[in-house]
């Protein structure tokens, strides 16, 4: 069939992706971090606000759009209401472990679990 | 390069449904929940695949354009940074499957467009977040960058293997489309 010729699955050539994304995905490559403590950072724009991911908590943040609400419940953080129209970040599933991330674009706030090897005392406020 | 009047009308059609169904597929895969930021399905880039290997780099570019807009004003994210994101990603998108068409498959081609549109985002959201740890997010990224570039490039070749988007050219055959 002249289409099934025209418009083939693969060529060799596609082997050149995998090859250039590992080699880019190398360079970026870190330490891997063994670690039991973490915290809960919370990324306002204007300030870094940081939680003990082991006190269950409820408080609010301020982002561009108004206060969004996270939750910390059994170690696990997720971000509980937001008032943006997209609705991604609320919907998205816990952050359980260090490098676990929530954004939301437009409230320009961002959630990430860090590990306590940074040297950062919980609770911090770091301006 | 579009000749006649009737190529013209052909050209719009033809866009007018590529948009539609782009926009479609925008606003369809939105409503599924992305369990890391920026991971998205990518059916509308089926159209835009579709597109740019039946008509060419320019409608690709031009369907991923306002199919992004169009999906921001049905979903209400015009004018925020969620829009900058879907516009820099479709048109980076665009772009690098536009650039790579001859070298790749159709199915390398949709991963290389999948993987461009998702660093562009990256890269955009870090401007826009001061802070964000991009690193971290590179492998996830990738790893669903290739994953959703396949199936969607596979999609589209069976899509154009069957003629999509079954629209009759009245004359215009696909040649006379390519830019």
């Amino acid at each position: 069939m002249k289409s099934d010729k025209e418009y083939p699955f693969f060529r060799i050539n596609d082997l050149a992706i995998p090859v250039i994304l590992f080699l880019l995905l190398q360079s970026f490559r870190g330490g891997g971090e063994e670690t039991t403590e973490c915290r809960l950072e919370v990324h306002t724009g204007e300030a870094i606000l940081q939680y003990d991911l082991g006190v269950d908590s409820i408080f609010g943040v301020m982002g561009n759009l108004g206060e969004m609400e996270i939750n910390i419940e059994n170690e696990r953080a997720r971000i509980s209401r937001s008032p943006c129209p997209g609705q991604h970040c609320v919907r998205q599933s816990w952050l359980i472990k260090p490098g676990d991330l929530a954004v939301c674009i437009p409230s320009g706030v961002f959630i990430v679990i860090a590990s306590e090897d940074e040297s950062l005392s919980p609770d911090a406020v770091s301006y | 390069m579009w000749k006649s009047t009737e190529e013209k009308g052909n050209r719009v059609r033809i866009e007018v449904l590529l948009v539609v169904l782009a926009t479609g597929a925008g606003v369809i895969e939105n409503i599924i929940p992305r369990p890391i930021p920026f991971i998205k399905p990518g059916l509308a880039n089926i159209i835009t695949v579709a597109a740019i290997v039946k008509y060419g780099f320019w409608t690709g570019l031009r369907v991923n354009i306002l199919r992004s807009t169009g999906a921001a004003l049905f979903i209400g994210t015009l004018a925020t940074p969620t829009y900058l994101l879907s516009l820099s990603g479709g048109i980076v998108s665009a772009l690098v499957m536009g650039s790579v068409k001859r070298v790749f498959s159709v199915t390398g081609m949709s991963v290389a467009g999948s993987l461009g549109s998702l660093l562009i985002q990256l890269l955009t959201a870090s401007v826009l977040l001061p802070g964000l740890p991009v690193a971290g997010l590179l492998l996830p990224l990738s790893i669903w960058g290739t994953l959703s570039g396949t199936i969607t490039g596979i999609v589209a070749i069976v899509l154009l293997r069957r003629g999509f988007p079954w629209i009759h050219d009245s004359g215009v055959d696909s040649a006379t489309l390519q830019e």
